[in-house]
């Protein structure tokens, strides 16, 4: 188990949510841009690595209860969504990284 | 009690709201993490295809002690091969959808693996979609 702290120590990543969202752990990571793709490998705690910035994308987190989401390619959630995030506590990091890129910084930092 | 949510065709703001009250209705009840996960799952993709396949429809959900029932109901224009439909990654999703993260052609299949048992009935006028969820069985089991 890590925690989402554990990310933001890289400078690629920012945390849009608040900071009660980055004690969350996680044990996985999945990289998809279809939510069906992600509700069929949601069996663990994963973070869900994305560049779909939609209302379906928080959606499916909260109904996983997922710990966070990260956006990739510069894609950012909005105000809306953010507030969301806050109140089912879910960490939203974005990221100039490709979904690729991501998965390889998190298995430089060990953290998968 | 029998509690029923309307589901509005290509209205992706509202999509999973009907799933996101079930899951705080479960939450209630006490149902294992395990049982929410695969019953929010079943009902979000039920709900989904709904709203970009369809021209509107509700759902219902109702708890029987051991078990969890779930129905949804369209308007059609319903499901030409259903088998073809059951295929994994099999999709009629257009753009805009694939934008929305859907598309993937899972849906269905993802129910029938969610769920311990799947009834599918269309016509031109409409899909029924029933799901049972045997709690106890399940938490027994995994």
């Amino acid at each position: 188990m890590h925690q989402i702290n554990q990310i933001l120590k890289n400078h690629c990543f920012s945390n849009l949510a608040d900071n009660h969202t980055e004690s969350n752990v996680f044990d996985d990571a999945y990289a998809t841009d279809l939510i069906s793709m992600m509700i069929k490998h949601a069996n663990r705690k994963p973070l869900f690595i994305t560049q779909i910035n939609a209302d379906a994308t928080l959606g499916i987190a909260i109904l996983l209860g997922l710990p966070g989401i990260i956006l990739t390619e510069g894609k950012v959630f909005s105000s809306k969504l953010i507030r969301q995030a806050n109140e089912d506590n879910i960490a939203v990091l974005t990221t100039e990284l490709t979904a690729v890129e991501v998965i390889i910084e998190l298995v430089r930092m060990k953290l998968l | 009690m029998l509690t029923e949510f309307q589901i509005i065709a290509r209205n992706y703001e509202l999509a999973g709201r009907a799933s996101s009250n079930l899951k705080k209705a479960l939450i209630m009840l006490n149902v294992s993490r395990k049982n929410l996960k695969r019953i929010c799952s079943a009902s979000y993709e039920a709900e989904i295809n709904i709203v970009i396949h369809s021209v509107g429809g509700f759902m219902t959900y109702a708890f029987y002690g051991d078990y969890v029932e779930l129905n949804f109901y369209d308007d059609g224009p319903g499901i030409v091969d259903i088998d073809l439909a059951m295929t994994e990654g099999y999709s009629t999703a257009n753009e805009v959808d694939h934008m929305n993260g859907f598309g993937a052609g899972m849906g269905l299949s993802n129910i029938k693996k969610s769920s311990d048992m799947m009834e599918l009935k269309s016509s031109p006028e409409g899909t029924h979609l029933r799901l049972l969820f045997f709690l106890e069985e399940y938490d027994a089991s995994n």
